[in-house]
């Protein structure tokens, strides 16, 4: 499913990824843990397509995407990439559910179809009650779950999750994980980062720690 | 598309202070650039665009009374003429001097002098010089006349309604008033009134303007002749000063429309990176995201452009009629519709512009960067800065604030960015407005005196309210290469004294045979100061060494001294008053008491023509429209910096500040940035005056010898200066309210 060979990222001076090869299998469940600086956001980001590697290949199900342009890249990620991330990252301007059905709208979903199926999904989330709100209105809890919707909507084969309980209390981070672990278990792939151990621990068939941008053989205390 | 429309609609409502400031700024730049393009189209030869629309008479001929109507008329058929009007029988009539001045608010006489009547009842569908009914009715019957605009400059409806008597004693009621192009006449009545043995008079148009008159007559016995560059040359006279002013407001309001619309929409694209980053990590591609962001900029765009076509037109057409009555020209039909397309489409085209560049840059932005997960530059150096002010000993509020800017270079840049082109913007409008305030004033010498009167100064002197009398003598002249006459002035009294009058060049007279000239002489005969400069009359020539040109009322001017001209005319009679008033005395009321005496008086303000009036107000809401224009596109700016530092003052909060506090930290750092924006648009806007003005005075061959000093007085520096911080603060107020009002746990989330 993931297969990320070599890869290398450096910001000017700065190398935030040295030379990662890292596989994930379809329905697999892997958390990257690290300490801060260690890249494994920007690890996250090269998967998904939202940066590009300045060396080194990733290939996810079956295409190269460093060979991409934008535009492919761009419908690369709406049709097989979820993401959630740690600060939710909502439209602001939009309501939860215009939120969650844009992304089936940008693959052509018909709107009747995208609206029943993101009104499923908040209702399985526990948001529906929710949907005609603001993003700004809504608790940290209840806006990770309608990230997660709107990640979960057009069926991705590979969802990636950037400190989903990072800024979440605990009773909101233990929904989230159990959310994850109920994907998982249906076959959902996840790549999750995560500074949270037991996150990590619940969720995950396996740890790969990171430090200073590379892969580590123990974890770094 | 469809998630494209969505994305960009639903952004388009929420932001709705964002989305009305965009409308607002399309809406008053695009009234500012119908405006400007109507104003360009207007002054571009006003007086040959006025004259085709009413198929002007390119000659005016009278025959004298003993030719026959039959062959008059028969000259319409002449070679060379394309169309004729006539023939019209004229008769000359003199109104006399009032015996006594009509009360204050009363019936007006109308101006003494002789008066050119024709027997024309004017139609729509007259083939030469159509008049133009300005007031009133036309005339319907005996004992009544339509009178020509030319004559009444003023208080034309107050004239409509009152009866004239003329010295034959005959009566008309004045029952309109009328302007022609080509001033064939100064009334018009229905036939039947005039003595048969009147002139009779046909206008014509030729297919060559410049042809000989006697190609036409035909050997009819002619008693005046006049062909259109005569009054085409006074139209131009009047305008002369205006036009290059208003067309340098109408490139200035076009530019400063251009730029501020482009700071607003670059704005509008730069505040909104977190939502492109967004965008691109839910799959909208790079043309997606673009697309979002011009169609969030294109909704209120084209309501703004929309509105401010209509506003543009309403104000056009106020001012078309302005000029009109100004210059004593028909009003044109409004803007054309070619003006309001290029308005609207070239609006639409720059707003397209300059929200594609940065919307284009928005589609390439990295995701991973636009998401906050990338490397952020410039928090060193904003720490370093906030270090530094936190030992300065300020109240920490204050130095908090006026560290803010440097945590986001790129959005404090475009902020100053804004208030130094609005601050430039109304600096250089200012200076425009100002230079033909002074322009005029050197023009009219109002400083100097305020009641110019023609008469014994020996009936002025004792009389109260007088300060001084200056007594002068005007004389036409002929000067070698000059086509019209010239107006050589001299004044009685000591050589040396200038009157008020502002050299452009050289020095005043000090002694005999010396002339000062107007700039517009100098340049028509191409001498210089130093050379010799020979008027002449039937009595003979009078070489005078042309010592300095100075600005003068009359446009070929020439000035020397008493006795000189003495050498020349040796009977002219000093009969001109410049007559200086005391303190407290009303210059109105002055020349009101010497006409009621008989003695031709006129205030110096009045004296000035409409033409001033108008050019002044128009300059004055050009100067509020750049000014609003450029004020608003700072207080866009700051509002939307202020919105994007949100999450900063909810960490304020967080730490114990108080929202008063808040409200500190927010103006201080958004009156940093426009005292830095207002004291760098200072100079620059005295850069492009400095520049653009010798242009304009190059071009409309007009003298400004006026130092920045002279214009810009010292308090309006200083306003300037503090111009910005002051509208920048203005503008932060409200949104450094919402700031403050913003519970912490809101603040701290918004992203």
């Amino acid at each position: 499913m993931v297969r990320l060979t070599d890869v290398r990222k450096e910001y000017g001076e700065a190398v935030a990824l040295d030379g990662v090869t890292l596989t994930v299998a379809a329905g697999e469940a892997v958390a990257v843990m690290g300490p801060s600086g260690s890249g494994k956001s920007t690890l996250l980001n090269m998967i998904a397509g939202l940066d590009r590697p300045t060396s080194g290949g990733i290939v996810i199900h079956g295409e190269d995407i460093t060979a991409m342009s934008e535009t492919a890249l761009a419908r690369y990620r709406r049709r097989r990439i979820g993401m959630v991330f740690q600060f939710f990252n909502l439209l602001d301007d939009l309501p939860v559910l215009e939120n969650v059905t844009l992304t089936a709208e940008l693959i052509g979903t018909p709107r009747k179809e995208a609206r029943k199926r993101a009104l499923e999904l908040l209702d399985e989330l526990g948001v529906a009650d929710r949907r005609s709100a603001y993003p700004v209105v809504l608790s940290g809890g209840e806006r990770q779950r309608v990230g997660v919707a709107r990640a979960l909507m057009n069926r991705p084969a590979l969802l990636l999750a950037d400190e989903p309980t990072g800024a979440l209390d605990s009773r909101s981070g233990e929904q989230v994980m159990d959310l994850l672990l109920d994907l998982n278990q249906i076959g959902q792939t996840l790549l999750i980062v995560t500074h949270d151990e037991r996150l990590a621990v619940r969720c995950a068939d396996r740890i790969v720690h990171f430090a200073d941008g590379r892969v580590a053989p123990e974890p770094v205390r | 598309m469809r998630a494209v429309w969505r994305a960009a609609l639903h952004a388009v409502r929420r932001r709705r202070l964002q989305t009305t400031i965009i409308a607002t700024v399309l809406a008053l730049s695009t009234a500012m650039v119908v405006l400007a393009l109507g104003l360009l189209v207007t002054v571009d030869e006003p007086y040959d665009r006025a004259f085709a629309q009413v198929d002007g008479a390119h000659l005016t001929v009278s025959y004298a009374g003993s030719a026959a109507r039959d062959d008059v008329a028969a000259t319409a058929r002449a070679g060379g003429v394309v169309a004729a009007a006539g023939p019209f029988r004229t008769g000359l009539a003199e109104v006399p001097i009032p015996e006594r001045e009509g009360e204050p608010g009363g019936p007006l006489s109308l101006p003494p002098g002789q008066y050119l009547l024709a027997e024309r009842a004017p139609s729509a569908a007259d083939p030469v010089d159509r008049l133009t009914l300005r007031a009133g009715r036309w005339a319907a019957g005996p004992g009544e006349i339509v009178l020509s605009s030319a004559k009444i400059p003023f208080d034309e409806e107050r004239i409509v309604g009152t009866d004239t008597a003329f010295s034959d004693r005959r009566v008309f009621t004045v029952v309109g008033i009328a302007r022609s192009i080509t001033g064939s006449a100064d009334g018009w009545i229905e036939p039947g009134q005039l003595p048969s043995d009147g002139d009779l008079q046909m206008l014509y148009r030729l297919a060559d303007p410049g042809a000989d008159a006697a190609s036409v007559t035909g050997g009819l016995p002619v008693s005046g002749r006049q062909d259109y560059t005569i009054p085409r040359q006074e139209a131009s006279d009047g305008a002369k000063t205006a036009i290059p002013f208003l067309t340098t407001f109408g490139v200035a309001g076009l530019l400063v429309a251009v730029i501020i619309i482009g700071n607003v929409v670059g704005g509008a694209v730069v505040s909104g990176l977190r939502h492109i980053g967004v965008l691109k990590a839910i799959g909208f591609t790079p043309a997606q995201v673009t697309a979002v962001y011009l169609v969030m900029i294109a909704i209120p765009a084209v309501v703004g452009a929309v509105t401010g076509v209509v506003v543009g037109n309403v104000l056009a057409r106020l001012l078309a009629e302005a000029m009109g009555a100004a210059f004593d020209l028909p009003t044109p039909d409004g803007v054309s519709a070619a003006v309001d397309a290029v308005a609207f489409l070239g609006v639409l085209a720059i707003v397209a512009v300059t929200a594609l560049v940065p919307a284009v840059r928005a589609g390439r932005l990295p995701a991973a960067l636009a998401v906050g997960a990338g490397p952020r530059a410039g928090r060193g150096r904003a720490l370093r800065v906030q270090l530094l002010l936190s030992r300065t000993g300020l109240p920490r509020p204050v130095s908090l604030g006026l560290g803010l800017p440097f945590a986001r270079p790129g959005r404090s840049f475009l902020t100053v960015g804004a208030v130094l082109l609005g601050v430039a913007a109304a600096v250089f409008a200012f200076g425009l407005q100002q230079t033909v305030v002074v322009y005029y004033g050197d023009e009219s010498r109002e400083h100097v005196y305020q009641v110019r009167a023609n008469g014994d100064p020996a009936a002025v002197r004792g009389r109260p309210g007088t300060a001084t009398v200056a007594t002068a003598v005007l004389e036409d002249v002929h000067v070698p290469g000059v086509a019209r006459a010239v107006t050589l002035k001299a004044y009685e009294g000591a050589v040396s004294d200038a009157h008020g009058h502002r050299l452009t060049e050289g020095r005043w007279l000090r002694g005999p045979d010396e002339a000062v000239v107007s700039g517009p002489l100098l340049r028509k005969t191409g001498l210089r100061i130093g050379d010799v400069i020979t008027p002449a009359t039937d009595a003979g020539r009078l070489p005078l060494t042309i010592v300095g040109a100075s600005i003068q009322n009359a446009d070929h001017g020439l000035i020397t001294d008493a006795a000189t001209l003495r050498g020349l005319i040796p009977e002219a009679e000093f009969h001109v008053l410049e007559i200086a008033l005391t303190p407290g005395t009303s210059p109105e009321s002055y020349a009101a008491s010497l006409l009621a005496e008989g003695v031709p008086a006129q205030a110096v303000a009045q004296e000035g023509d409409v033409g001033r009036t108008v050019v002044l107000a128009l300059m004055g809401v050009l100067t509020l429209g750049i000014a609003a224009v450029a004020g608003l596109g700072v207080f866009n700016t700051v509002v939307l910096n202020t919105r994007d530092r949100a999450r900063d003052f909810g960490v304020l909060k967080s730490l114990g500040a108080t929202p008063r506090q808040i409200v500190v930290v927010v103006l201080a750092s958004m009156a940093l940035l426009g005292l830095v924006g207002g004291v760098l648009g200072l100079p620059l806007g005295l850069a492009v005056y400095g520049g653009v003005l010798p242009m304009t005075a190059e071009s409309g061959g007009v003298d400004l010898p006026y130092s920045i000093t002279e214009i810009y007085p010292w308090a309006a520096l200083v306003l300037f200066a503090f111009a910005g911080a002051v509208i920048a603060v203005a503008g932060a107020l409200v949104p450094a309210t919402w700031a403050a009002r913003t519970t912490t746990a809101a603040a701290l989330r918004s992203e």
